[in-house]
Formats: structure tokens, sequence, C-alpha cells
């Protein structure tokens, strides 16, 4: 017979923030935790969020460079060696992507690029995804 | 009430480490740093793919995909099982072109104007393409793409 556990928070015993669960294989343990994407965000051309996950703002930074913005993030990374990647999508087609710069625990600078640089296209929407250890 | 469950290590019933454990979308965690708690199953995948885009384009493995659409030279279309809340998840991915006589170039996965009228809840369409060279749509071995989001 099935079995249902209700429950709202998951923490673990040795430490609150480690539960580790079997792989799909039966192989191995790993941490649940590390394995979650910490963040999350689709960012359109005039830099607002149309959905996101653990993001508090995106900053415009057009200023510094064209399609270029700052996702502030609302928990903090535990340190700034996480792992972020994206993809840039807009009209026309060309090589798009994403350049990410400046990684501090609670924020990074985003920039969609046309090769190898800022695109000065319009319509470009970014996305992007955190891995790592939350603070 | 609140309830809080402490525990190591998450099996199913028959103890065999099987993946039949469900979880409420309320779900929270602790973090790795012991500070904040974040929802459980917005940090998941809600899909990922690894194919083949040369040939027959094929998905050689996967979470929640229905099929492959090849639509021509490098545009393609991942077709979810389960469908996402809304149009704005998020879309990673890489792609490696190989030639016959070994490393070849970077290829980006992005999408073109037709292509994102096409994106919806449950079809996600791209292409790929060099980034250097010709920048020309090019199939290519080595794709990995992934989804984050909300699923519906």
């Amino acid at each position: 017979m099935a079995s249902l556990l209700k429950v709202d928070a998951l923490q673990g015993i040795t430490a609150a923030g480690d539960i580790t669960v079997t792989s799909e294989g039966g192989a191995a343990t790993q941490s649940l935790q590390q394995g979650l994407a910490k963040a999350w965000n689709n960012i359109n051309a005039s830099f607002t969020i149309q959905d996101s996950f653990n993001v508090a703002s995106c900053v415009d930074e057009s200023g510094t460079a064209p399609n270029t913005y700052t996702i502030n993030m609302t928990n903090a990374m535990s340190n700034t060696t996480y792992m972020a990647f994206g993809t840039a999508e807009t009209s026309g087609q060309a090589p798009r992507n994403i350049g990410i710069s400046s990684p501090a625990t609670s924020s990074y600078l985003v920039s969609c690029c046309v090769s190898n640089s800022p695109s000065s296209g319009t319509s470009v929407v970014g996305n992007t995804a955190v891995l790592g250890d939350l603070a | 009430m609140t309830s809080q469950l402490n525990v190591d290590t998450i099996v199913d019933k028959a103890g065999s480490g099987g993946s039949n454990v469900k979880m409420a979308n309320t779900s929270t965690y602790v973090s790795e740093g012991g500070n904040v708690t974040q929802n459980t199953v917005q940090g998941l995948a809600k899909s990922w793919a690894n194919f083949n885009g040369e040939g027959t384009a094929a998905i050689l493995d996967s979470i929640n995909t229905a099929s492959l659409t090849d639509s021509g030279t490098a545009k393609f279309s991942i077709n979810f099982s389960s469908a996402m809340a809304n149009v704005y998840y998020v879309f990673t991915g890489l792609a490696f072109h190989s030639s016959a006589s070994g490393f070849d170039d970077a290829v980006c996965i992005s999408r073109d104007n037709t292509q994102l009228s096409s994106v919806s809840t449950t079809v996600n369409p791209f292409y790929t393409m060099r980034v250097e060279g010709n920048q020309e749509l090019k199939d290519c071995k080595e794709n990995m793409v992934t989804f984050d989001g909300d699923l519906a």
C-alpha cells in the first residue's frame, strides 16, 4: 500500500542543510539541496522579470553595455564560486550567447551577446540559472 | 499546525532506493549554510535532454520529454510530457559541433523570431548555430538543454 507523508519542511538530522537522496539507479546517494537550482530567471528586453525564483530584482546596466543587467538574489549564495549559466534569444537568426561576470554572493552581471560582444539589437530575452550552495 | 520532519535519507517505502517519494509543491528545505529556507520543488529542473542532432535526431537521455521534433537543419523542438505553467520558463543549453577531423567550434542554442512565436507550455523550439566561422545553422552531435520554471 502506498504511504503518504505530509510535511512542510525538510531538515537533516546530522546537519540541517543536508538531506541525501538515493540515486535513480540505486548505486549512490547525493545531497538533495546541492542538486537544486538556487535561482532562475527569464528577463525580457525591457529588463522586466517575466518569471523567476529567488530573484529580488533586475537592474538595467545598459548604460555600461547593451542588453546588460544585474540579477539580485533574495537569498544569498555562500560564496562567489557558484555556477551560473544561460541562454539568450532574440528576433533574427544569429549566434546568441550569455556572458556572466562579477559574481557576488547576492548578485551577478549578465550580458546578452551576439557572437562575442553584447548585442545592441532589441527583443533580447535572457535566461539564466544558478547552481551552488546557499548561505 | 506546521510539521517538521528530521531525516538524513529519503527512500521509498520498500527501502529499495526507488524514486517513489512524492513531494508537495509547498515543501521547503534548509539551505546548505543553514541560514534560509527555499521551496524545494521550484529548485528542481523540470526537464532536461541530451540529444544527438545529426542524421536522424534522437534523444539519448532525458526527463519530462515526450519527443524531439527535427524541423530542418539545426532546428529542433523539445516537447514536454508535463506542461509548464507559463511560457516564461528558463531555457538554457549548449551544443558542440565536431567535424570529421575532430575539434571544430562552439555552438550556441537560441531561438529566432519565427520560433519565438511558437513557444508554448509544452513545445520549446530552438536552433543551434556556430558562434564563429560561417555562423551558420549546424546540426550537432552533442546537445544538452535544461528547463527551469514551474510546472502546471
